[in-house]
């Protein structure tokens, strides 16, 4: 629904100066196991609204559409804080949530709101259910995976290939799903060593992950529009949004790498200090 | 029984770069096989699946999308909603197990076939609605698991209706109403439940109607209404309807 061009014949909370009052909503994500949990916190200011709720002939609605997964559904509550539970593998990338508040009932008649604008005074209004009372403007995104270890860790959208070449520069790609780094079959050879070792991580992410991280944040920085549907792109951009990064500028790339890694020289240069203590006893 | 099987990331969007870069590559894929990197498969041998034989269209009017649609979707009904957008399956059934029939479905050999005309049959190139409803095989599966009600006397009724009218796909399923399961349920069943309103000049009668949920959904939240609150309100458009 563009509730930006909406223009209703009955006052509607949220849509221009219709409305003298509040709606908004705090959201959170809660990825778990077997589950994704969302949690609402409704905040309204306007007392005709709130009666029609508390009659049960108002509702809270929340829109929640996932289009990689073909997923949409309303939520209604009557209640101002509830979760909600999505089984694991019904929402995948990029999901939108919008809230609003509806009519939950049929044949409201003479619907007038006492902090509409002056222009709908001696106007009153026949409702029906699911009308627009109240709409939130923001909407909130984030990115579900497809199984709980991958909201963890860079995996979640970076992945080291072996390369079809016996050596030579690591090659950066992106697809629709990830940032690939191919490695040459020499280098990915040693890689695969390494990597099974938790002592190199450190060491794994400076050289590896954190160039690569460069790559698609460039990537993001110089042609936003071109990927903004894959994976990768909104997993990072969820990062991004959690860590409350400011992504403006060209050298803001270099902070958000290091913030999302986790300081990953810092890191790197401690575990060579650990190394060089043991190999020293 | 087989192991589930899928090309590799990189693998696909190499297959789809090669095309697009080198658009007389589309000739491979009127071939009788095609040939594919087996280092760049991945096999899980934790799943297997029951692959089912589809049906080869034989012409431009016996597509036999609804018992193909029900077949795959009988075999891979245990695949999350998420499992089942996995461009790198469909490309690797695409170009493997089902050849012949996206081939056949396609109508490569007689249709004027551009690097976009492969890309569209074969992959699933950007991740959304209208890609995973337009790709051959994922056609198949998501418009079953759309339709599907095990409530029913019979849960693939809906199915059928769905691939009676290519409308249903274009202009109700790939919009963003469409995935409203209960709204394209109560729709379908509208349209079967009333076989006079709909007898004559079924297509635009259905089509009218679908529209008239899109125009409703601008200003409504039809979401949070029940499938026999939907059917009255499509009732209140009966007239309207006659009329065409």
């Amino acid at each position: 629904m563009k509730i930006k061009f909406l223009s209703l014949p009955h006052p509607v909370l949220g849509i221009s100066d219709d409305i003298r009052g509040e709606f908004s909503v705090d959201f959170a994500f809660k990825p778990s196991k077997d589950q994704q949990i969302l949690v609402f916190k409704m905040h309204l200011n306007n007392s005709t609204i709130e009666d029609l709720i508390s009659q049960r002939k108002g509702a809270y609605v929340m829109e929640i559409s996932c289009s990689a997964t073909l997923f949409r559904e309303s939520l209604f509550s009557f209640k101002k804080e509830f979760a909600y539970k999505i089984p694991t593998g019904k929402l995948l990338n990029r999901v939108v949530v919008r809230c609003y508040i509806v009519t939950s009932a049929d044949n409201i008649l003479r619907y007038q709101n006492n902090s509409a604008n002056l222009d709908y005074v001696g106007f009153n209004f026949d409702l029906n259910k699911s009308d627009l009372l109240a709409v939130y403007d923001k909407r909130f995104e984030f990115s579900a995976e497809k199984q709980y270890e991958k909201y963890h860790g860079i995996s979640s959208f970076m992945q080291v290939d072996e390369g079809d070449f016996e050596r030579g520069n690591m090659i950066f790609r992106t697809t629709t799903n990830k940032l690939h780094i191919e490695l040459s079959k020499e280098d990915y050879k040693r890689y695969d060593e390494f990597r099974k070792n938790r002592g190199f991580a450190s060491y794994l992410h400076s050289s590896l992950a954190f160039p690569g991280l460069i790559f698609a944040l460039s990537k993001m920085f110089f042609s936003p529009n071109e990927d903004k549907d894959t994976a990768w792109y909104q997993r990072l951009e969820q990062l991004i949004r959690e860590k409350n990064l400011n992504f403006k500028k060209l050298e803001d790339i270099l902070k958000i790498s290091q913030e999302i890694l986790g300081l990953p020289f810092s890191r790197s240069l401690k575990d060579l200090q650990i190394k060089k203590f043991e190999d020293e006893l | 029984m087989n192991y589930k099987r899928v090309f590799k990331e990189l693998y696909v969007e190499e297959l789809k770069d090669r095309i697009k870069e080198n658009p007389s590559l589309v000739n491979l894929y009127e071939m009788d096989q095609f040939e594919y990197k087996e280092n760049q498969v991945l096999e899980s041998k934790k799943e297997t699946i029951s692959y089912p034989k589809l049906i080869v269209p034989d012409s431009k009017k016996n597509h036999f999308d609804f018992e193909n649609s029900k077949n795959i979707f009988e075999s891979m009904k245990h695949f999350s909603p998420a499992e089942a957008s996995d461009p790198r399956f469909w490309a690797y059934l695409s170009h493997t197990l089902y050849w012949d029939y996206v081939k056949a479905r396609s109508r490569v050999e007689e249709e004027k076939r551009n690097s976009d005309f492969i890309i569209s049959h074969w992959f699933i190139d950007r991740l959304n609605v209208r890609n995973l409803l337009r790709q051959d095989l994922s056609k198949l599966w998501w418009v079953s698991y759309m339709t599907f009600d095990p409530q029913r006397k019979d849960p693939y009724e809906l199915t059928r209706e769905a691939f009676s009218m290519l409308d249903y796909i274009r202009f109700l399923l790939e919009e963003s109403l469409g995935s409203y399961r209960v709204l394209t349920h109560a729709l379908l069943e509208y349209i079967i439940n009333n076989p006079n309103l709909f007898q004559k000049n079924k297509q635009d009668r259905a089509r009218y109607l679908m529209t008239r949920c899109n125009l409703l959904a601008g200003f409504k939240i039809l979401g949070v209404l029940s499938k026999s609150e939907l059917k009255e309100l499509f009732d209140k458009y009966k007239k309207d309807i006659e009329l065409i």
